[in-house]
């Protein structure tokens, strides 16, 4: 009830101050009679290039989504605007001058890239210009948070802790010896500093081995798990390379029992054959095996518009859901459209309902958006994960939110 | 007729640094463009010539070492990325203001430039390149992994660029600091170039032996050489670091220093116009194809997916065929154009 | 136990220094003949694994057969890169045939992601998984082969520039343009001929390294570990970018193991910029290059 009064007085704040400072014929920036144009950069030729593919097809097929199944929102129509990065700073720091000074646009959304995404937080400060969502996976996105930038995406921090819930309460791992092997970036060290925390709550210690983006031989690494004696082995880090190290552990007959992070949970991860069957995997979204009906909707909308390709990537929600809650944001919040009112209507929707696609929670102070996870166990033969628990929080709760 | 005169000049001209009255005019026209700028562009606009400035600096810098002495450095944005770090822990850490920040960066970057200098006197021409390029990775290793000091990839954020109690944090007051110091850069550079020591370093490019023989102290040359190009990379390190705001270490990887190196190629190799042309061009070409593919994409959503390859592959073709062109680079245009005007009305 | 760990990180660290090292034979087989620093090469290791993964797939063929295939099309291709692409600019300064070649490079990386996609892919693994067990390291077969083979390409190319007319008149034309066009050298060919060979190894290079892992276009990044290789064993010596490129597989092995706690993440990466470094102090021309003597 408070919250819905809290909401009600928002609203009513809002109106009237775009009642009184705002003469009525001129609207928000980026906000027209018939349009409302959202920016974002993608990397269309960078090392990331595969997400830039993905995530402006599931942002291309949202504006047609709208557009022609909603007949728009409150008579305007989305439009978007794309500048490629590269997933390099700099051109990341131009393509923000350009969307918010040029092209004029209301509000940005699906970006991605720590680098990237830290080059401009200054800027979203000033600019006061909604981020909804960043898929950055660094700390500092959402904490301390700003008031501007909203994150949507697995924190692997949490997935350690997670994971090592599963290990020693699920599983009731006996003299289990931890290792962890990680891509050496804010990335993968978020999923050390989670071990870190879990090692200290249930007192273990463990053996850590990190390699560089783009690092292709995997062999020291995995040597030096399998010298210290590993048993159960986190992973933080891409399909591909997952993949490569599971090759590797096999070539040395090392055989753990391994726990990939999110992205693992991936198609690419069965090249590596049958070697990943049986393992572990930490998820914050749902799958598309599991037939949820957030994924049945997003298979009837996705094929419609000729955009199948996206649905093949198990991630497509961690942009699609966020798109969704803004949608309603959106419609929720009225004709007159401002960023203010956007960013109080986004935080204060409670229990949006995604169909089984994952959680996504906002609050006034809460810029973090997921927060429950399931562990997955892999089956290589039908090429398919497979939930084994029920969605759980960390036992943990670390940093400020 | 009279534009004939107008555009030839005699042996007293050239010696001056901008010899002809034509050069006078057209200077006056571009300081006008230049001093007014923030007024008639756009904010991004001045974003892009911020970047561009800091490009002709660290070009510039390049120059100097590859252009006029002949010693090809893989390793630049290494440079810069040292000017940038000293800049940011000192203004972040230290608190120390931007008026001293920005020598500070400078001067370490020169320091690491002279230390790094001595070991590469005997190493010669691809020897050099890969050494260098042993600094770039080196470097970039120590700053990502010396955590306590450089934040890794969190990065610094710097304090706001303060001048006399004027704060300098916009794009559009940001600009004429970058616009000074890129002004004062070119000019010295020039300077240089047209000094006993400019003519001392290019007679170590073309035949260091031979230059040996008539009285230039190699050594001496070569590490002045890689000291003056450090200093400036890393003042262009650092006004960068001012820029952007806040760094990290993937604002300074290999790719930078390839960049850098195809800056002055395409301006043409060792004059300073043709290094501001260059810096230019390879700071608004992917902007162009940008601008050029945004309109494509949305047209033609089906090409969308495509769009990012395809620039690369143009990116490419651009390079290869204006260098099949014109292997002088832009420098070898300019002079050509210069040429029509000069020979006009009996332009062959 | 510790012998074990020594043996086995060796041998891992020869296979992938095998693929380092044909990777810089074919810097070095261009550079020797025309003086040009080939930056597109780790890209040209990247297309021609490409093609062979194309004529598997989509063709069908069995690996051997796309395996040579592949070699004969990267013969082509380079052929036709040098003539239409490096050949006009002979004469002009060399850093800007340098500079050509890396737009070369960036036109192939941009034409493999539009065809191919930027998505990583699996290589049709043609050795068995399963490994040999040699005085108690486990090898993979594929790394077995792969320093086989390049045992094998050294022979061959040992051979070829000892014995055979072309390799001789390749030979003459390193050592000096002008004069072996005047005593009759085709040299343009040889400019050719040096551009196809490279290709040849770098195609053999690129199948290598994805049946170690998988393809991308980023692949080619691996490539650059082949400067160091190339500068340490000398860069106009044949056997040295062999050498130089098991020293440097092998050390950055041994450096991931050993020295990854203290040195932080990635000092395998930079372990061969290190070694370089060292023996840039002592011996300024590589470990088997030829002291330029200078004459004014």
């Amino acid at each position: 009830m408070t919250a819905f009064r809290r909401y009600g007085l928002a609203l009513l704040v809002a109106a009237a101050i775009s009642f009184v400072a705002i003469p009525a014929a001129k609207a928000e920036v980026g906000v027209t009679d018939d349009k409302i144009l959202f920016g974002s950069f993608q990397d269309m030729s960078g090392p990331a290039a595969y997400l830039g593919k993905m995530c402006s097809l599931i942002l291309n097929t949202w504006k047609q989504h709208v557009n022609e199944d909603l007949g728009g929102i409150h008579g305007r129509k989305i439009d978007t605007v794309i500048e490629d990065n590269k997933y390099d700073p700099v051109l990341t720091k131009g393509a923000f001058t350009k969307l918010v000074d040029q092209h004029k646009v209301f509000a940005l959304t699906a970006v991605y890239g720590s680098t990237p995404c830290q080059a401009i937080l200054e800027d979203i400060d000033k600019v006061k210009i909604p981020v909804f969502t960043t898929a950055a996976t660094s700390q500092t996105m959402f904490d301390p948070p700003h008031r501007y930038l909203f994150h949507y995406a697995n924190s692997n921090r949490d997935g350690s802790i997670v994971l090592v819930d599963f290990i020693i309460n699920d599983l009731k791992a006996k003299d289990a010896k931890f290792g962890i092997c990680y891509q050496d970036d804010e990335y993968g060290k978020d999923g050390v500093a989670g071990l870190e925390l879990a090692a200290k709550k249930y007192g273990f210690k463990f053996a850590q081995a990190g390699y560089k983006r783009g690092e292709k031989n995997l062999n020291p690494q995995a040597m030096k798990l399998k010298a210290a004696g590993v048993t159960h082995c986190l992973f933080v880090g891409f399909a591909p390379v997952y993949a490569a190290f599971l090759a590797e552990a096999n070539k040395m007959g090392w055989k753990p029992i391994f726990f990939g992070d999110y992205v693992t949970v991936d198609p690419r991860t069965f090249m590596a054959g049958d070697l990943p069957n049986g393992h572990y995997h930490c998820f914050d979204l749902g799958l598309r095996s599991e037939g949820v009906p957030g994924w049945k909707k997003m298979e009837e909308i996705f094929t419609k518009h000729n955009a199948k390709e996206a649905l093949e990537w198990p991630l497509a929600p961690v942009m699609w859901t966020p798109l969704m809650m803004l949608t309603k944001a959106l419609q929720d919040c009225g004709k007159d459209l401002t960023r203010e009112k956007l960013v109080d209507t986004l935080q204060n929707i409670k229990d949006f309902d995604t169909g089984g696609l994952g959680k996504i929670q906002f609050g006034p102070d809460l810029r973090k958006g997921s927060h429950v996870y399931r562990v997955l166990k892999c089956d290589a033969e039908k090429k398919l994960f497979v939930p084994v628990t029920d969605w759980r929080e960390p036992s943990l709760v670390w940093g400020k939110r | 007729m009279a534009v004939t005169r107008f555009c030839v000049r005699n042996y007293k001209q050239d010696l001056r640094i901008f010899p002809s009255p034509s050069a006078k005019v057209a200077l006056a026209i571009l300081a006008v463009l230049l001093l007014t700028l923030p007024w008639w562009a756009g904010k991004y606009l001045v974003f892009i010539a911020c970047v561009s400035g800091v490009s002709i600096i660290g070009a510039l810098g390049l120059s100097i070492l590859t252009g006029m002495t002949g010693l090809i450095s893989l390793g630049h944005a290494a440079f810069m990325g040292l000017g940038a770090y000293t800049a940011a822990i000192l203004s972040a850490k230290a608190g120390w203001p931007m008026i001293a920040c920005l020598p500070a960066g400078a001067v370490m970057a020169a320091f690491t430039g002279a230390v790094v200098g001595i070991p590469t006197l005997r190493l010669k021409g691809l020897y050099l390149v890969v050494t260098t390029l042993a600094f770039q990775f080196i470097t970039q290793h120590v700053i990502y992994h010396w955590e306590s000091l450089t934040q890794s990839d969190k990065g610094i954020k710097l304090a706001e660029p303060m001048i006399l109690g004027l704060n300098l944090g916009t794009y559009d007051r940001f600009y004429f600091v970058i616009l000074i110091l890129a002004v004062v850069t070119a000019l010295l550079t020039k300077n240089l170039a047209m000094s006993r020591t400019g003519r001392a370093l290019v007679a170590v490019r073309d035949r260091d032996i031979a230059a040996e023989i008539i009285g230039i102290h190699l050594a001496k040359y070569k590490i002045l050489a890689f000291v003056v190009s450090s200093f400036i990379a890393g003042l262009a390190g650092a006004l960068y670091a001012y820029l952007i705001g806040l760094i990290a270490p993937d604002h300074f990887t290999f790719n930078q220093s390839v960049l850098y190196i195809a800056m002055i190629i395409v301006g043409g190799m060792g004059t300073v116009l043709g290094t501001i042309l260059g810096a230019i061009f390879m700071v608004l070409l992917p902007e162009a194809i940008n601008a050029l593919s945004g309109p494509i994409a949305t047209a033609y959503p089906a090409l969308a997916p495509r769009i990012g390859g395809i620039s690369v592959v143009v990116y490419g073709l651009v390079i290869i065929l204006f260098l099949i062109l014109e292997p002088q680079g832009l420098f070898g245009i300019w002079i050509r154009i210069k040429r029509y005007f000069k020979t006009w009305p009996y332009t062959y | 136990m510790g012998f074990e760990i020594l043996l086995q990180l060796v041998v891992t660290g020869l296979a992938w220094g095998s693929v380092y090292a044909l990777i810089a034979l074919g810097f070095v087989l261009i550079f020797k003949a025309t003086e040009i620093f080939n930056f597109a090469q780790p890209e040209l290791m990247m297309l021609g694994a490409y093609l062979a993964f194309a004529l598997i797939t989509t063709l069908r063929l069995p690996f051997i057969a796309a395996f040579f295939a592949a070699l004969v099309l990267m013969i082509v291709v380079a052929a036709l890169l040098e003539m239409l692409i490096v050949r006009p600019m002979v004469g002009e300064p060399v850093l800007a045939v340098i500079m050509v070649t890396l737009g070369l490079a960036n036109v192939i990386r941009g034409l493999t992601g539009l065809i191919w996609g930027y998505e990583e892919l699996q290589f049709p693994k043609p050795f068995s998984s399963d490994p040999f067990v040699v005085f108690g390291a486990v090898i993979n077969q594929a790394e077995v082969f792969t320093i086989l083979a390049t045992a094998v390409l050294l022979v061959v190319f040992f051979l070829f520039f000892k014995y055979s007319t072309a390799g001789l008149s390749m030979r003459a034309t390193a050592e000096d343009t002008t004069t072996a066009f005047l005593m009759g050298i085709n040299v343009k060919r040889v400019f050719t001929a040096s551009w196809a060979i490279a290709s040849v190894v770098a195609t053999v290079a690129g199948i290598m390294l994805a049946t170690f892992t998988y393809l991308e276009p980023i692949m080619s990044h691996a490539g650059l570990k082949a400067l160091p290789a190339m500068i340490l064993g000398g860069m106009d010596s044949i056997p040295g970018a062999i050498i130089g490129g098991l020293i440097i597989g092998v050390a950055e092995n041994l450096a991931g193991f050993y020295l990854e706690s203290y040195l932080g993440a990635g000092i395998n990466e930079i372990a061969a910029y290190v070694i370089v470094l060292i023996v840039m102090m002592v011996r300024p021309y590589g470990l088997f290059g030829t002291k330029q003597i200078e004459r004014v």
